[in-house]
């Protein structure tokens, strides 16, 4: 990948980047970032799709409760 | 003739409907799963950019121009009271429709002022020497930023499209509700990208 596309093999953030402590410790922090974002992002929205229908079917069986 | 069923007998009757309203609006539903699928884009933006950040042991690189932090956090104040005024539209329409056609063209006027700052910004940059090529700093700052402009653009069109079935009366609360919402996202998601790139 290097040989044929060298400036998309460049572009990669993590394709040639030091070895140190920082990097790797930003590698494991966004690692469990992205792992963990997804799930919490649709967990949070099926949590609201889900009391939203308790307060829907609340307001239908008492439709003129305030 | 005894035993046997008519076409008649057989049709499946559909119960009746659970609710008489959908628990969460197609529009919304469709805008939220476009949320979710943008917030993807932008956490690897700034996961890459974060790696990419800790490579080198100074950043942004030495001999670059600096981003203009003071200028950007004004416009970020502007993005959001922009916000806040569409969310007073969304909370006045409940009540008075009409009410909330004023406060809906303020906080679009808002967001194409923060469009037109971020316009002038990039092009002192560029005059500045700041361009894509310069370095990786500058690539991920105009990846960043222009996508995310692209966003406000595409909430301001949304906004704009609200705006005029306001004016003819075709506007329904679901398609209003929706535009809302992705304005919400990119007003809200700004102050990260802000953070994360110019601080």
């Amino acid at each position: 990948m290097m040989w044929l596309w060298t400036g998309t093999a460049l572009a990669c953030a993590v394709c040639g980047g030091n070895d140190t402590e920082a990097t790797r410790k930003a590698f494991i922090d966004t690692t469990i970032f992205m792992s963990l974002f997804p799930l919490g992002a649709m967990g949070g929205v099926g949590i609201w799709i889900w009391r939203r229908s308790q307060q829907v079917d609340l307001d239908e069986a008492h439709p003129h409760a305030d | 003739m005894a035993g046997i069923m008519s076409e008649h007998d057989l049709r499946i009757v559909p119960p009746p409907p659970r609710r008489s309203k959908p628990v969460v609006p197609n529009q919304v539903l469709g805008t939220i799963i476009f949320m979710l699928t943008e917030s993807m884009l932008f956490a690897g933006f700034i996961s890459a950019y974060t790696i990419s950040k800790a490579n080198v042991p100074v950043w942004p690189p030495v001999g670059q121009p600096r981003l203009p932090i003071e200028t950007t956090a004004a416009t970020t104040l502007v993005l959001l009271l922009s916000g806040a005024l569409l969310w007073y539209a969304g909370r006045v329409y409940s009540k008075d429709p009409d009410a909330a056609r004023r406060p809906m063209l303020a906080a679009g006027a808002l967001g194409t002022l923060f469009v037109l700052a971020q316009g002038v910004e990039w092009v002192q940059l560029l005059a500045a020497g700041l361009t894509v090529q310069t370095s990786a700093h500058a690539g991920f700052f105009y990846l960043i930023v222009g996508v995310h402009a692209l966003h406000v653009i595409g909430g301001l069109g949304a906004l704009l499209l609200q705006v005029r079935r306001h004016v003819g009366g075709t506007m329904n609360a679901d398609g209003f509700w929706a535009a809302r919402l992705f304005w919400y996202f990119v007003v809200l998601l700004w102050p990260v990208l802000y953070w994360k790139v110019y601080l």
